[in-house]
């Protein structure tokens, strides 16, 4: 109690610093006064009554001081006016202020953002219940014959995260478990409710998802195991609306809860809305929605997913408390083998050694489990390098600058230590200025990262399909915050600690020996910079050679103009016998469009990221188990080939109306695998894919498939439009007239024919290029930021660091200048050092670069590490920065007046 | 004046202004002054190097409260009183000091 009343008194009084001090003056005067009287009374005379009370107090100027400090510590006060001081010395240094200011929110507010999606994607554990006794299912060891595509080839994979239905219920049944539950994907959707068509992109999951996971719903409830039976519950499907699905579809309205909504024809009813924190299992990809498995089957009966040759459940397990992950793996090694025995169909023979011998392995689930984060989780982490190497350089140049300051102020420094500063308040006001700019620059920082990472965000969305959401991470942003501080502190300390201890004037020796010192120091530190900064540049350069390689790579269809119109028309109430009548007539009717070249359907967009696939045969040439090769599939209407340029290599292309058998056209390169040349593949057949045993009618030339940068698969075209065509297809037009033109008339056709415009999307070939490489683009678009923000800092680094060397070394310049050198020979002298700290800067850079040259291989496509033309660039550049940055300090050395020079200190 | 003055205990400076205030109720620092040299009978001379300190501690602390108004000789002058918690810790200290004296008179005198 008695320590919050003096508190309170004592910030009073440092409100009141002036009352204080008056009335610690009138109450001495009050006394004095007093005293005077009474001695007055005794018969001094006044003026010796008055020197006497006055003496009886003391030296007043001490008890004023000491009385005072029992207010007002001395040590408090005395840090207010280095605060105050510091303030005034960073107004009045405007330039370095703002300099250091600018190089700190830059610095803080990039790895801020940048920090806070990997937390996101990667670090930040799952909001569930205990998510760290979570673990994902992987196969690992898997047979000879599997094949993945991965980066544009045809691989053997490591491990498989999706298993079958048999196989989750057998690991379900295992007592180290306190529960199991899977999730599979199908990409999107339609909801309709009420007349509102919404493309979402929920996930089918098991009814123990929800339950095993521990959420608790945001409104409404969840479904459980009891309702995820074959053929739905009595009541009907239940469906889980995500936060931001409740939000579009319903506008947040309690009535959705309850309401029947259908998704592509099957009726649910919406029971729960899941809290907003709750994305599903997949940081960056956030579900609009999650349904019973159950009802996949009756959404989409091509997913078989309770087959048992069938795998695609990716699954998660829950273990027991106490037992650990290790303990967990080491009983699977054991039991995978009795497990696949019990669940694995008779295959043949050498096939079923072969599952047999595959292991079941754990991985901690604790994040989720994230393809996005597998795909994105390199680009972000080279990110985070190239963020780092800016905090460093932004600190670097602070210390730089801070030391140059200390340089400039130390006659001050000199005249306060000779009054009687000890060396320790030197320091104090010195490691305050410095705090204050690290305080300051870091809430610039906080500011400017809440701006920037939003921006970053939106970027890094592709829209439909990743979705990163920022939380904001406070934790991790004072924890930067604290790195840069005590990164200031520490280069605030080191001039702080040299200038209190260059105490005497005359020191010069020692003064030589200090600015040699510093001048390394810095130097170096210059160095450090320039070589960073020139690893940064190379990437910047090599990343944008790459996107210039890709979007100038071909793709095996031709440049004229096309559009992509995605339609669907699930919710027209078009039959699914009538769909195929329903797609010729739209491309019919189109392809009677003024301006219209080819019209045609596709199931798939090329070039989108989108891939089907199966393993091949060619019944009596090639064997499935031997070499069977993985066959991508496409399924076009006719009319496809020439709609979007392939040309036509031997036989034809399929037929408008359909005809009962089944063909498909084949790629050259399967043509040539299968069946040794294009014209023998005729007549032939394929089998596998949607149409087993399908009769090859036509060879067409090879093209990319799912994405721009990889190899042209081999691919098998089936007739969409005869084989119980998806609802939602995309059309391809070819045109020569405008965009809009097409557009409308596409828009006015469907309508006449499905009596709405069920159109999702509408894309040129370049905008869908784009999408996908958007991560590219970012990633350039960032590092080249970056690059030049590091080439600035740099670079002013280079002119502070001469501009230094001029001023110290005046008085020698002068002698030069006296003795006979002419002014371009001291601008040589400068210009050489800046140089020669460039070549140093950029050699150490290469070095660097060499070192790390593997680290972007993923990213380049066109184009190798070792880039003859962006090294070049590069150093080129650098060149001429250097020159620039070296040019205004040594024309300064050159116009020093010699006898100027010699006089002045 | 007269005989040598006692050097006071540590400590019972405190003491010794509370008492002062609790006959004066309130007072500057000169009055207290005075009233202590001769409330002590001229035992007890206290500087105004070592009082005025003693008078702001105990401001800060919560025993004084302090409110100014005007000297005798017209000027501004800070009065100060004893707190109902000065009060209190007076009385808690008498007794204390009560059991010193009590304690040390046994020791020195055997009674």
């Amino acid at each position: 109690m008695e320590l919050f009343k003096s508190l309170f008194l004592k910030l009073r009084a440092m409100q009141l610093q002036r009352q204080l001090d008056q009335d610690l003056e009138d109450e001495m005067a009050a006394h004095l006064a007093l005293k005077q009287q009474a001695l007055e009374r005794e018969g001094l005379n006044s003026t010796t009554a008055k020197l006497q009370a006055r003496r009886s107090f003391g030296n007043p100027v001490n008890w004023k001081e000491s009385t005072r400090d029992l207010w007002i510590p001395v040590w408090l006060e005395g840090i207010w006016r280095d605060i105050r001081f510091s303030s005034r010395l960073l107004l009045k240094d405007r330039l370095f202020t703002a300099t250091a200011l600018l190089t700190l929110a830059i610095g803080i507010g990039a790895n801020t953002a940048i920090f806070s999606m990997i937390n996101d994607l990667m670090l930040r554990a799952l909001p569930v219940k205990n998510p760290d006794q979570l673990a994902s299912i992987l196969i690992t060891n898997l047979p000879p014959t599997d094949r993945a595509w991965k980066n544009g080839q045809e691989v053997a994979p490591a491990d498989r995260q999706h298993i079958s239905f048999a196989l989750l219920q057998a690991i379900e049944k295992q007592d180290i478990f306190s529960g199991a539950f899977a999730r599979c994907g199908m990409g999107q959707v339609t909801l309709t409710n009420k007349d509102a068509l919404h493309q979402i992109s929920p996930d089918w999951v098991t009814g123990s998802y929800f339950p095993v996971l521990g959420v608790k719903p945001f409104i409404g409830r969840f479904f459980s195991t009891e309702e995820d039976i074959a053929g739905g519950p009595e009541e009907g499907w239940p469906v889980v609306i995500s936060e931001p699905t409740w939000n579009r579809v319903f506008q947040r309205s309690n009535s959705a809860l309850g309401s029947r909504i259908t998704i592509d024809k099957v009726s649910f009813t919406v029971i729960g809305v899941a809290p907003a924190s709750f994305f599903g299992m997949s940081p960056g990809h956030q579900s609009d929605a999650w349904l019973p498995l159950n009802s996949l089957e009756q959404i989409n009966p091509e997913m078989k997913w309770r087959d048992p040759g069938f795998p695609m459940l990716q699954s998660f397990v829950r273990l027991r408390s106490g037992v650990s992950l290790h303990q967990a793996n080491e009983r699977m090694k054991h039991i995978s083998r009795s497990l696949f025995d019990e669940v694995t169909p008779p295959y043949q023979k050498t096939y079923r050694d072969h599952v047999l011998a595959q292991k079941i392995k754990l991985e901690s689930a604790r994040s989720g489990y994230s393809w996005i984060a597998q795909v994105y989780g390199k680009s972000l982490w080279i990110l985070l390098s190239a963020v780092g190497a800016i905090l460093f350089i932004a600190a670097t140049n602070l210390t730089n600058l801070i030391l140059a300051r200390s340089t400039a102020r130390r006659q001050e420094i000199a005249v306060r230590l000779a009054i009687g500063a000890s060396a320790q308040r030197i320091r104090r006001q010195l490691l305050i200025e410095s705090g204050l700019l690290a305080i300051i620059g870091s809430l610039l920082g906080i500011v400017s990262a809440l701006w920037l990472t939003p921006l970053i965000q939106r970027s890094f969305s592709l829209g439909e399909w990743v979705h990163i959401d920022f939380n904001f991470d406070w934790g991790m942003l004072v924890f930067l915050t604290t790195i840069l501080t005590l990164t200031i502190l520490i280069s605030g300390w080191i001039p702080a600690w040299h200038a209190s201890r260059s105490g005497s004037l005359h020191t010069q020796a020692n003064e030589s020996d200090f600015s040699r010192w510093r001048t390394i120091f810095r130097s170096g530190l210059v160095v450090i910079q320039i070589s960073l900064t020139v690893a940064l540049l190379g990437a910047a350069g090599l990343l944008i050679n790459s996107l210039r390689a890709t979007f100038l790579e071909e793709t095996g269809f031709d440049h004229v103009p096309k559009l992509f119109v995605s339609a669907d028309l699930a919710g027209t109430g078009i039959s699914q016998e009538r769909l195929p009548h329903a797609f010729r007539n739209i491309t019919s009717e189109v392809r009677m469009q003024p301006g219209v070249q080819a019209a045609a359907w596709t199931r798939f967009v090329p070039l989108t990221g989108e891939l089907r696939s199966f393993n091949a045969d060619a019944p009596g040439k090639i064997s499935s188990a031997e070499n069977g090769r993985m066959v991508h599939s496409h399924e076009v209407s006719d009319g496809y080939f020439s709609a979007i340029g392939i040309p036509f290599l031997a036989g034809r292309d399929f037929t408008n109306t359909p005809t009962g058998r089944k063909t498909c056209v084949v790629s050259e390169n399967l043509a040539r695998y299968f069946f040794g040349s294009v014209p023998s593949a005729i007549g032939q057949h394929i089998n596998g894919g949607p149409l087993k045993d399908a009769e090859i009618i036509g060879v067409v030339g090879n093209s990319k498939y799912s994405h721009i940068r990889e190899a042209a698969p081999m691919t098998a075209y089936f007739p969409v439009l005869e084989i119980n065509p998806h609802h939602t297809l995309t059309l391809v037009i070819r045109y020569s007239s405008s965009r809009e033109a097409v557009t409308t008339a596409v828009h006015t056709i469907l309508r006449k024919e499905t009596g709405r415009i069920p159109v999702m999307q509408i894309r040129t070939a370049d905008e869908n290029l784009s999408a996908v490489l958007s991560i590219d683009r970012l990633l350039a678009t960032l590092l080249t930021a970056f690059s030049i923000f590091a080439l600035i800092i740099s670079i002013t680094g280079i002119t502070g660091l001469l501009s230094y060397s001029v001023q110290q070394r005046r008085k020698e310049i002068g002698i030069q200048m006296a003795l006979g050198a002419t002014p371009s020979f001291i601008q040589w002298q400068f210009r050489t050092q800046g140089i020669r700290l460039g070549i140093a800067g950029i050699a150490l850079g290469g070095l660097l670069s060499f070192w790390l040259r593997h680290a972007i291989d993923s990213y380049l496509f066109g184009t190798k590490a070792g880039d003859p033309l962006v090294w070049i660039s590069v150093i080129l550049i650098f060149f001429i920065c250097i020159f620039i940055a070296v040019a205004i300090p040594a024309w300064r050395a050159s116009k020093i007046e010699p006898m100027q020079a010699l006089r002045t200190h | 004046m007269g005989s040598a003055t006692q050097e006071l205990l540590p400590g019972t400076l405190d003491l010794l202004i509370l008492t002062t205030l609790e006959t004066l109720e309130s007072a500057h620092g000169y009055t207290i002054m005075e009233a202590i040299w001769s409330g002590s009978g001229e035992l007890f001379r206290v500087e105004e190097g070592a009082l005025y300190p003693a008078l702001h501690r105990l401001q800060l602390k919560g025993l004084l409260e302090a409110e100014w108004g005007l000297s005798e000789a017209n000027r501004r002058a800070k009065y100060y009183k004893t707190t109902p918690f000065g009060k209190k810790h007076l009385v808690e200290r008498k007794a204390d000091w009560n059991r010193i004296v009590l304690g040390m008179r046994r020791m020195l005198e055997g009674a």
